[in-house]
């Protein structure tokens, strides 16, 4: 009897063994599956590294300014980043740092806007793509603040980042003429750049200003007009129409 | 196949059943419409936004919905003994997890398609006109959830709590989107003196990179990426994946219910 009990434990603890063994060839089995699998996911990645350098920055090197740009792109949205720094810009740069509700007021008289600049290259280290952004902001630094070298800075880093946009090139010169106060050189390089959709309307308005001081109002009102149809700025619309009052009396 | 296919459709009709699945989808459809607001923001740039923002929606949704699925219903199904009754039916354990991977891949499938439709529409109404680079970006986002629901599951497998493992998962979705940032460490600590180089090297393979996989972040790149650089891509989460859900099949064959 005691001996009948010894055999059939012995034969269950025998199966077990047999299970155990059963599993083990079965993990040993999956790992050699899974192991070229690895190898093939490891040569993968180095392949692509190989052909593709990453286009961005490191997070370390944007150092985000708020909690949601960091989170952001922490979560690979940093063009999601890149756009609400941009509109808290669009922001920062329509509120009147002198007076609120005054909107008769030039952008250069309603403030210093000293954070612009900072704002500008924060947008565009999240996305250094971001083309309109450099045009923008180069164009309110330098035409509405004289801060030529804050723009020209801006759009060097433009330069850097998209080499064969050639704009930015267009515009440096434009401000650089601008700067030393040769106009007759700044004309024809912003009738080239007005002509591109993505030009800032602070670009139109410097040059159209500039036609009105040479007595130039048949184009000077020309690029008001224009001004007045496209902009979706009812402040920018606003000034076209006064503009274009004033104008029709030398007119 | 049968059996993973059947297992899959079962899948999907249970998360079709759960009410997380239209609360996210419902969620996620209000945040494309709401890139909208966003967009009047920023009348220059509008369909850049609603396009940014959009994607970005897309993504993190179908990211959630993923890891509710693997999370919910393989572990749910482990802690209320069910998947019992699946295993006492002559389904092999390489076919349950294989399945419930490929029903949770066609429920996420069906959930980036619908809001991408969505989100091309109100493009379409902005007068965007059609990029390539769009339907580049949204074939990476699944590919992302190809990686990240691979690895929901294997983590679902390991941990013992749903929140242990939804935050898990979370972190290492975090992890694949700053890979770069252990070359960075690398070279910080070589400078410092400390040789690790081969512990961040392996780090760096073995977790999932999302980076280069983030197109919708370099959307604006000017060098667009090239045939061989996508096909390794693919390939690269292809097998990934692969290995997560083979180590998942490890992990639950040697799980007794």
């Amino acid at each position: 009897m005691r001996k009948q009990g010894y055999s059939s434990l012995s034969g269950g603890l025998q199966s077990i063994d047999r299970g155990e063994e059963e599993i083990m060839k079965k993990s040993i089995s999956l790992l050699i599956l899974i192991l070229p699998l690895l190898g093939l996911s490891i040569f993968a990645q180095y392949q692509v590294e190989r052909r593709f350098e990453f286009p961005l920055p490191l997070i370390v090197e944007i150092k985000p300014s708020s909690f949601i740009y960091f989170w952001g792109s922490l979560l690979g949205l940093r063009r999601v980043s890149s756009d609400l720094a941009w509109i808290r810009l669009l922001q920062y740069y329509g509120t009147s740092e002198k007076e609120e509700h005054v909107h008769h007021l030039d952008h250069c008289e309603r403030g210093e806007y000293e954070e612009l600049l900072p704002m500008c290259q924060e947008v565009v280290r999240f996305d250094p793509y971001f083309h309109y952004a450099y045009l923008f902001g180069g164009g309110c630094l330098a035409f509405n603040h004289q801060r030529y070298d804050e723009a020209i800075e801006l759009l060097q880093e433009g330069i850097k980042n998209n080499p064969k946009f050639w704009r930015f090139r267009l515009y440096i010169a434009a401000i650089v003429y601008t700067k030393t106060k040769e106009y007759d050189k700044v004309v024809p390089l912003l009738e080239e750049a007005i002509r591109y959709r993505d030009c800032p309307e602070v670009v139109k308005i410097f040059l159209a200003n500039i036609y009105k001081a040479k007595g130039e109002y048949v184009k000077a009102i020309a690029i008001w007009e224009n001004i007045l149809a496209t902009s979706r700025d009812e402040w920018t619309r606003s000034a076209a129409e006064s503009h274009l009052k004033e104008m029709e009396i030398p007119r | 196949m049968k059996k993973i296919f059947a297992i899959a459709e079962y899948t999907v009709k249970e998360n079709i059943r759960h009410k997380v699945f239209y609360t996210i989808l419902l969620f996620a459809l209000v945040v494309i419409v709401s890139s909208v607001l966003f967009s009047m923001l920023s009348p220059e740039e509008e369909t850049r936004v609603i396009l940014d923002i959009g994607l970005g929606a897309i993504e993190i949704f179908a990211f959630l919905s993923a890891i509710f699925a693997a999370v919910g219903l393989v572990l749910g199904e482990m802690e209320n003994k069910s998947v019992s009754l699946i295993l006492t039916r002559p389904v092999r354990r390489f076919e349950y997890i294989w399945g419930r991977y490929s029903g949770i891949l066609s429920i996420s499938l069906f959930n980036i398609l619908l809001m991408s439709s969505g989100l091309l529409f109100l493009l379409f109404i902005k007068g965007w006109s059609f990029d390539f680079r769009f339907l580049l970006a949204v074939t990476f986002i699944f590919l992302k959830v190809v990686i990240i629901s691979a690895l929901a599951i294997l983590i679902s497998l390991i941990s013992t709590s749903a929140i242990s493992s939804i935050s898990v998962t979370f972190f290492l979705w975090v992890l694949g989107h700053v890979t770069d940032h252990l070359k960075y460490l690398n070279h910080v600590l070589l400078e410092e003196g400390v040789k690790i180089t081969i512990f961040l090297k392996a780090i760096y393979y073995l977790l999932p990179n999302f980076q280069y996989l983030n197109i919708k972040d370099y959307i604006g790149y000017p060098n667009p990426l090239v045939g061989t650089t996508i096909f390794w891509q693919v390939a690269y989460s292809l097998a990934y994946a692969s290995v997560a859900t083979w180590l998942s099949v490890l992990v639950f064959s040697r799980k007794e219910f």
